[in-house]
This record gives C-alpha cells, structure tokens and sequence, in this order.
C-alpha cells in the first residue's frame, strides 16, 4: 500500500493505493495518522478510491486511526470508498462512524459544515 | 622559518587528525549497538572540536512517505538542540545539498528559519553529510565552538573525515540493529504462534445430531483469526469465530483475552447479546483503545434444534438448507471493543435436517487470484450450495480446495477460518 499525503487548510488528506494489508512493519496507516496528529493535523480525509484490497486488517487501521483522532477532538472522513469497502462498513454497523463521500472535496467540505 | 613552522603546524595537525580518527575506530570497535556507536562518535567529535554540543541526525526509511523525516539518536547534551523543525530543514538542506555546512552567525542566517517559539541555543554550527557509497545516511552536527571561536575549514575538513570514517560504521550497526528487531519479530511471532494453536480447538466436540468441523489456516506464521467451540451441556454447544485487528503477539494476547472473557461470561448467562454486550465492555476496558475484534457467537440448541446468535461485525456467516436455500446471519451490531455500551441484538434461527452453518473469516471471501479478483461472496455460495450433501468435513476441504484452486501461486493475505457445522439427517443419526 502507498501512502501519498497533501494538506489543504488545517485538513490533510491522506491518498492510499494498493493493498491495505498488515505486513511486518505493521499498521502503517495509524502511524501515519498518529505522526500527523503530533504534526498538529487532528481533521483527516482517507481517500481510498485505488485501494484494490481491503479485509479487517484495513478495517482495524482505519478504526485505530478514528480512535486516535477523536482522542484529540479530531475526527475522519473517507472519501471514494469501494463497493468492497462499503460493504464491510455497512455489515460491520460502522457506515454511520466512519462517514464515507464520492469526492475528497465531498469530504473536505464536510469538516466546515460541522 | 615561517615556511618550516607552517609545515610544521600542517604535520602537526596531520597527527592530530589521525589520533582522533584512532581514537574513534578503537572506541567504536568495542560498541555494537547504534545508539552506543553514534554516541560515541558524536563525544569525540565534541571532544577534539571542542565544540558544546553534537547531534546526529539519520533520515528514517522506515517512513517510505517522507524521505526528510530524521530521527536525532544521539544529543551530548541534556538539552534538545536540535527542535523539530529545524532537524526538519537542515537534514533538507542536506538532502538536496550534499555538502559540509558551516555558518558561524547562526541568528543572522536567512536559510533557515527557526520560530522564535522554539528555544534556540545555536550560535554557530558545522555540518557534514554521512555518505555511503554516494547515498546520505545522515547529518553529523556540532554546534557552538567553545570561547565563542568560530569555526574554520581545519574543522570541517576534520569532521568531513570522521563522517566518512563513520558512515561505515553507523551503517553496520544500523543493518545490526535491523536484525535484531527481525529475529526479535521472528521469536515473537513463534511465540503468538504457539498462542494461538493452543487457544484452538484441537477437535471437534462430540455434540450428537451435528457434524463439526474447524480449521485455521493463519496467514504469516500468526494471524488473527479465531475459532472456540464449547459443550456446555449435553443438549447445548457454542460455536463462535472472530477476527482481532492486528497481527503477531498482540492479537494473540488480545484472542486469549476475548476467549477467557467470553468464557467467562458464559458462567452467568446463555443469552448470547447478554454475553456478547457484557464481553464487549470488559473487551473496551482491557485493552487500548485501538484494538477491536469481529465476531459472530451462537449457541445450539438441540433440544429445539435451533440456533441463537449474536454477529458483532463479522462476515455474515451463511445458513443452507438441505434444498439449498440460503439466508445470511447478520443480526447483532458492530465490531467488539469498539463502543463500551453498544447493545447487541440477538436472534434465532432453525437448524433443520441436513442443513449446514457455515461460518468463515474474510480471509476467504478476499482470497485474490493473480487479476487481483477476489474469491467473493458469489463463488464460496456457490461451492457451498454444490457440496452441501457431504460432511462437514469434506465441505470444509471442499470450500478450501475451491479457493487455493481460485487463488494458485498467489500467496495467502489473510487468515483463512472456516467451520462448518452441518444437522446430520435423522436417517444417517
């Protein structure tokens, strides 16, 4: 999986490609996220539109990186989720935590409307 | 004379120069470990600089997203010289420039700009790149000549030369440290491994009427993935499967938890929410707050003949009937240990004659071929429905089969769990 990360505003959006599996250097997205925290960041945008993988490793990343955001009255916003993707939010009751939109605009937008 | 001293001085500092590089190989052939040979380096070089403070920063590659990361391993000093940012924009600096760095009027240099927010203590600096075979390792600093000297290109050629005499050095200790966390990982990982084999059942229960079969095929040594099934009484039996975030030991450490928690509260209640919410909370409490579980829970009942669950965000397991009729288990709520007071909804299915439960883990369904096609929920219905009629046994081989032939040489991602609990015909019973 390949991280990419741009920032507009306070918000920073963090593009993810590939496979979102856990491999020996483990949960790479939450320390991503954790770094960005220490970096001052606490809103987030997951864009996940080329993730071609997704199972409950990546579903752990992403609640660990809720957890870990909320922790500092942050929050997360996922844009462009897979039909895959989605699906594991719908079955796993989680859609209505981790908020999913069609765009990253979507997503950034959303952070202003509260 | 002038001539005689001034070569004199160039023989003399020639000496010198060699002396500390000595002084630098003997005292780290001794050290091993990164920390202690960085530290040792950047003493002597605040020794024979006679500067007030040295700092190496390596760049971290372990953040393949940012190649200006650094990581400062060793300060000789109490205070942090070198804040954050300006690591940031030095070791920069030094990416794009590749050069020694000397600036011996610190506070009127425009290059780098330190927010006067950060306590600053630099009044000059010296520093030089740490390269190996013409890739930067790293920035070797010092700062502050003593008796507010500045420095000179005698310094910065000497500490040009105990970076190149060092980047070895720091680059072997680095490919030790790297082994050491490897083989630390590995015995880790056989640890977690023995963890787990010996949380699972070793076979299946003897629950008459039904026929049992689990396996778990963990992806990577050790996985996260989980099966219990557990006789409770002669005419009662608890089948549950998860999936614990993470990998290695803590997910086995976090899979003991839930069993014993589980375990535990089957002691007080059979109503499996109940047991399911309760578990949920004790799950929240015990562990950080970044570690969840999916899971789906039910208990037989073959007195009734039917089964009660409760599915905690796990993969709806499927239910077959003998005629093939398929309905998904999805009632219950979200993943374990993830809200402390999320009530879970249970519900309660009939387990007719030559039915079969199957219940599995997502390493199933994301099995990928090499068209990075997963194996999906349409196929494993399939194989399902066309292997209904055999046992548990075989269908459990039977859907393992279909998706080692659907993936071939690509290597398994995820744990692979499946049990199947299959109503034996009374005419077979």
């Amino acid at each position: 999986m390949k991280i990419k990360e741009t920032v507009h505003g306070d918000i920073a959006v963090i593009t993810l490609s590939g496979k979102m599996m856990l491999d020996a250097k483990s949960e790479n997205l939450h320390f991503y996220v954790k770094d960005l925290i220490d970096r001052g960041y606490s809103k987030v945008v997951i864009d996940m539109g080329k993730i071609t993988w997704f199972g409950s490793t990546g579903l752990g990343a992403l609640l660990a990186s809720y957890t870990s955001l909320k922790e500092v009255d942050g929050d997360l916003k996922i844009a462009r989720a897979t039909r895959k993707i989605r699906s594991v939010f719908m079955f796993t009751q989680l859609i209505k935590v981790l908020k999913n939109y069609d765009s990253v605009d979507a997503a950034l937008s959303s952070f202003s409307q509260g | 004379m002038p001539e005689n001293q001034f070569e004199l001085d160039k023989l003399r500092s020639a000496v010198q120069e060699l002396s500390v590089l000595n002084d630098i190989a003997t005292a780290v052939s001794s050290a091993r470990e990164l920390d202690q040979v960085i530290g040792l380096i950047v003493h002597e070089c605040v020794k024979h600089l006679e500067v007030e403070q040295g700092a190496v920063m390596l760049l971290d590659e372990k953040k393949p997203t940012d190649s200006f990361r650094t990581m400062v391993r060793k300060v000789d000093s109490a205070d942090e010289v070198v804040p954050y940012h300006f690591g940031l924009q030095l070791s920069g600096w030094m990416l794009k420039n590749q050069v020694p760095l000397m600036i011996n009027d610190f506070q009127s240099d425009t290059r780098f700009k330190v927010t006067t927010r950060e306590d600053f203590p630099i009044r000059s600096l010296l520093s030089v790149p740490l390269k190996l075979k013409g890739k930067l390792l790293g920035v070797l600093n010092v700062f502050n000549k003593k008796n507010d000297l500045d420095f000179k290109l005698e310094d910065q050629r000497l500490l040009a030369i105990i970076a190149t005499q060092s980047a070895q050095v720091i680059e072997n200790a680095r490919l030790y440290e790297e082994e050491q966390a490897l083989m630390h990982f590995e015995e880790e990982l056989r640890v977690a491994h023995d963890i787990q084999q010996n949380l699972l059942p070793k076979g299946a229960p003897d629950f008459k009427g039904f026929d049992i079969c689990g396996r778990s095929i963990p992806a990577k040594e050790v996985g996260g993935d989980y099966f219990d099934l557990i006789t409770i009484s002669d005419d009662k039996m608890a089948v549950c499967l998860g999936d614990i975030s993470g990998k290695g030991m803590p997910a086995a450490l976090l899979m003991a938890n839930l069993q014993a928690t589980l375990r535990g509260q089957m002691q007080f209640t059979l109503s499996v929410s109940e047991c399911i919410s309760r578990s949920n909370k004790l799950l929240y409490q015990s562990t950080d707050s970044q570690k969840f579980a999916t899971l789906f829970f039910g208990i037989i009942n073959r007195v009734q003949m039917n089964l009660t669950y409760t599915n905690a965000g796990h993969d709806p397991p499927i239910m077959i009937s003998s005629e093939g009729k398929i309905v998904r288990l999805e009632t219950g709520g979200t993943v374990l240990g993830f809200m402390p007071d999320y009530e879970y909804k249970e519900e309660n299915v009939s387990f007719q004659e030559g039915a079969v439960l199957v219940i599995y883990s997502d390493g199933v369904t994301d099995a990928q071929n090499d068209k990075d096609e997963d194996f999906g929920n349409d196929r494993l219905e399939e194989v399902i429905r066309s292997g209904r009629a055999k046992s548990a046994k075989e269908i459990n081989a039977h859907v393992l089969n279909a998706v080692q032939s659907f993936t071939g040489d690509v290597p398994q991602i995820d744990d692979i769990t499946l049990v199947v609990i299959k109503r034996e015909p009374e005419d077979s019973a």
